[in-house]
């Protein structure tokens, strides 16, 4: 198996007396997309600055492609910051082929591959506007291409949907969906947990910049252990069933979350003992969602 | 091609391209040449000795004016305004009985003629010559004439110097634009590095390269920029000269173009356009970094801005006393000596410690500049929204 594209290990930051990394590890292989969650202001773009030599940490280690972090590492890496911008009276693929040769691309490859992915995303014929007079979405397409234009061994996307409608939003997930099965690693930051957890093979969740979970998908439920149903009733539904945390009643239907450890089939038959009229029960896993509320809020929400 | 080499390549190319750029390349130059044209046409006009048109001359005096092609002796009043009415004549110049008591004559022109139809100078060389007709000519053309004044100044061994006015002139004015292109392309620079700051361009390039890199990229760029500005300027003022040249030397005096600037002048001018250059934009470079608006930047810019043009503010210093206390500490203070020293040695010898202390402090400053700069680029360039303070900044220089 190949080695990781990325080690981390116990990494720490901080600004001033503030604490924005403590003691965060990971590692991101080879067509893998590693989703990075978190609250803001959680230290995923500390993270990810670190990752990308802008920042250098206080302790821990980085390597990129099996060592540590240089300018030549640069070259290889795509980064689409959450904070977008381009030089807005710049034109189009001037921009792109400028970008470009600051990560060694050629200019006859980079106009190429520019022209090429422009027309792959809709933007043919906008190679020679000025990029201030795109419409937002169109300038998010532009910074995408911008991103993977030099085919980076390694990208990191903060925040890719943010600002997106639902058709660029797919096209930008199928691109990056690609991007996997070239083979490149892949770091996704995100708010959109059901975004991430359809597209992460792994995720880490950082919370206060601690690790606080970390592993597929499945095991991050597995180790949440939290299992939730959801019921079809007639009539009424019961109050006060044994193991179940939380009812979130719409009248028809209810989504209940049981407590930690309590099975499935233990809480349907709790319901039938106590009277209710059940069509219809579901047992579904936790959503990553529900994890990230529960981690970071402390379940202070429910 | 270096990283470096890249940002310099395309902040050059996207500057070259500015309107601004553009306007102040060409338009200064224009400018300039027009204001000497006008002043030289309508300088010589008002000077001329004679008439262009023809003049009706009514002398109730009876002095006798010696007349020329351009002028018409009449008896009276009434037919030269016959002949002024009929265009025969441009005016009537009418020489009143009591001219020689109260020196009055009357102009008679048509309704809707432009003034000055009659050149005020070659009335008053017509009646000179009238009045001095019976002085001997040799005298009359000194009186009419203005002396040929001609300075020598001397050294302090009592041997004639040379005489250096054109010298401070071309000194002082070549001075000027080097100031100017040092100015207008460090403000460049730091627009630069706050627009990608604002626009957050700069995390995909520090994502790409070194932000000593992009520094060193930036002041490359606009190094070049602002050296092609001058080389332009100068190319147009000597394409000018050397159309116009002929009359405009003479007229200053000399053909020779070492009288105009002496090798030493430009090696100094050189040596401050460089190292003005290099402190300015690495400092502005720097204050872009770490302003958190494009506003705050150009506020912070003056500590900078105001020091380095102070020596204009003293102008009457640096004229009265060219070696004096003032002259000495401004040619000497980094942030000012650039243009304090182009215009002192534009205007005296300077003494060879002084331009010594003066170069030394000004590269020894621009190593500092570039060292801190760089430290405070690469540390405050993704600080948004607030401003490092001093305490914060200094700590920062300290880390190794």
């Amino acid at each position: 198996m190949d080695s990781p594209v990325v080690e981390v290990s116990s990494l720490s930051k901080s600004f001033g007396s503030t604490r924005v990394l403590d003691d965060v590890s990971f590692d991101v292989k080879k067509g893998e997309i590693l989703g990075l969650l978190g609250p803001n202001g959680a230290g995923k773009t500390t993270t990810i600055r670190i990752l990308m030599g802008i920042f250098n940490q206080d302790q821990g280690s980085v390597k990129v492609f099996g060592r540590p972090f240089d300018e030549k590492t640069k070259k290889r890496v795509g980064y689409l910051p959450e904070e977008r911008g381009l030089y807005k009276n710049s034109k189009v693929l001037e921009t792109l082929v400028y970008l470009a040769a600051l990560k060694e691309m050629p200019q006859k490859d980079a106009e190429e591959e520019g022209r090429r992915l422009l027309a792959e995303l809709g933007l043919q014929g906008y190679e020679n506007s000025n990029i201030g007079a795109l419409s937002k979405g169109m300038q998010q397409k532009v910074q995408f291409i911008v991103t993977v234009l030099h085919k980076p061994e390694l990208v990191v996307f903060d925040e890719p949907f943010s600002g997106l409608d639902p058709i660029n939003s797919n096209v930008i997930k199928n691109l990056i969906l690609e991007l996997k099965q070239n083979g490149t690693a892949i770091i996704l930051s995100t708010h959109m947990m059901e975004q991430a957890e359809k597209m992460c093979d792994r995720v880490i969740m950082v919370d206060k910049g601690k690790r606080v979970l970390y592993g597929t998908v499945q095991e991050v439920k597995a180790k949440y252990g939290k299992e939730s149903a959801r019921v079809e009733y007639a009539g009424t539904l019961p109050n006060g069933v044994r193991g179940v945390a939380k009812i979130d009643d719409f009248g028809k239907y209810a989504e209940l979350r049981f407590e930690k450890g309590v099975r499935p089939d233990a809480v349907l038959n709790e319901l039938v003992l106590a009277g209710a009229r059940i069509s219809r029960f579901e047992a579904n896993e936790p959503s990553l969602n529900d994890i990230f509320l529960e981690e970071v809020t402390g379940g202070k929400n429910d | 091609m270096t990283d470096a080499l890249k940002v310099a390549k395309r902040d050059f190319l996207e500057n070259v391209k500015r309107k601004s750029f553009l306007y102040v390349l060409f338009g200064l130059p224009l400018l300039m040449l027009a204001i000497f044209t006008i002043q030289a046409n309508f300088g010589s006009r008002l000077d001329s000795t004679t008439f262009d048109q023809r003049l009706a001359i009514v002398d109730e005096n009876g002095i006798g004016f010696p007349l020329t092609n351009m002028t018409v002796g009449l008896e009276d009043v009434a037919s030269a305004k016959e002949l002024l009415l009929n265009k025969l004549v441009g005016a009537v110049l009418i020489i009143g009985p009591d001219y020689l008591q109260n020196g009055t004559v009357t102009l008679l022109v048509r309704q809707g003629d432009l003034l000055p139809t009659v050149n005020p100078q070659a009335i008053q060389a017509f009646l000179q010559t009238g009045l001095l007709q019976n002085v001997s000519e040799p005298q009359r053309d000194r009186i009419l004439q203005p002396p040929d004044i001609s300075t020598v100044s001397l050294a302090p061994d009592g041997t004639p110097a040379e005489n250096n006015v054109l010298k401070s002139l071309v000194g002082f004015a070549l001075g000027g634009l080097l100031i100017f292109s040092i100015f207008m392309s460090s403000s460049f620079l730091l627009q630069g590095v706050m627009e990608e700051k604002e626009n957050r361009v700069i995390e995909i390039l520090l994502s790409s390269i070194s932000a000593t890199d992009l520094m060193a990229g930036k002041i490359l760029g606009l190094g070049a920029l602002a050296l092609l500005q001058v080389s332009v300027w100068i190319c147009l003022g000597l394409a000018v000269a050397a159309y116009a040249g002929g009359p405009a030397l003479a007229m200053l005096g000399t053909l020779n173009p070492a009288d105009i600037i002496s090798p030493i002048a430009l090696l100094i001018d050189l040596v401050y356009f460089i190292g003005g250059f290099l402190l300015y934009s690495s400092i502005l470079a720097c204050i872009g970094a770490i302003s958190s608006s494009s506003r705050d930047g150009q506020q912070i810019s003056a500590i900078v801005i105001v020091p380095a043009a102070s020596p204009l503010w003293f102008l009457t210093a640096f004229l009265l006393e060219p070696n004096g206390a003032i002259a000495q500490f401004l040619s000497i203070f980094p942030l000012s000596s650039p243009l304090a020293m182009i215009i002192r040695s534009s205007l005296t010898s300077v003494p060879l410690l002084d331009l010594a202390a003066s170069i030394i402090v000004l590269y020894g400053a621009v190593a500092l500049a570039i060292w801190g700069s760089a430290k405070l680029f690469r540390a405050t360039i993704l600080m948004y929204g607030q401003r490092p303070g001093v305490r914060q900044m200094l700590s920062i220089l300290k880390q190794a």
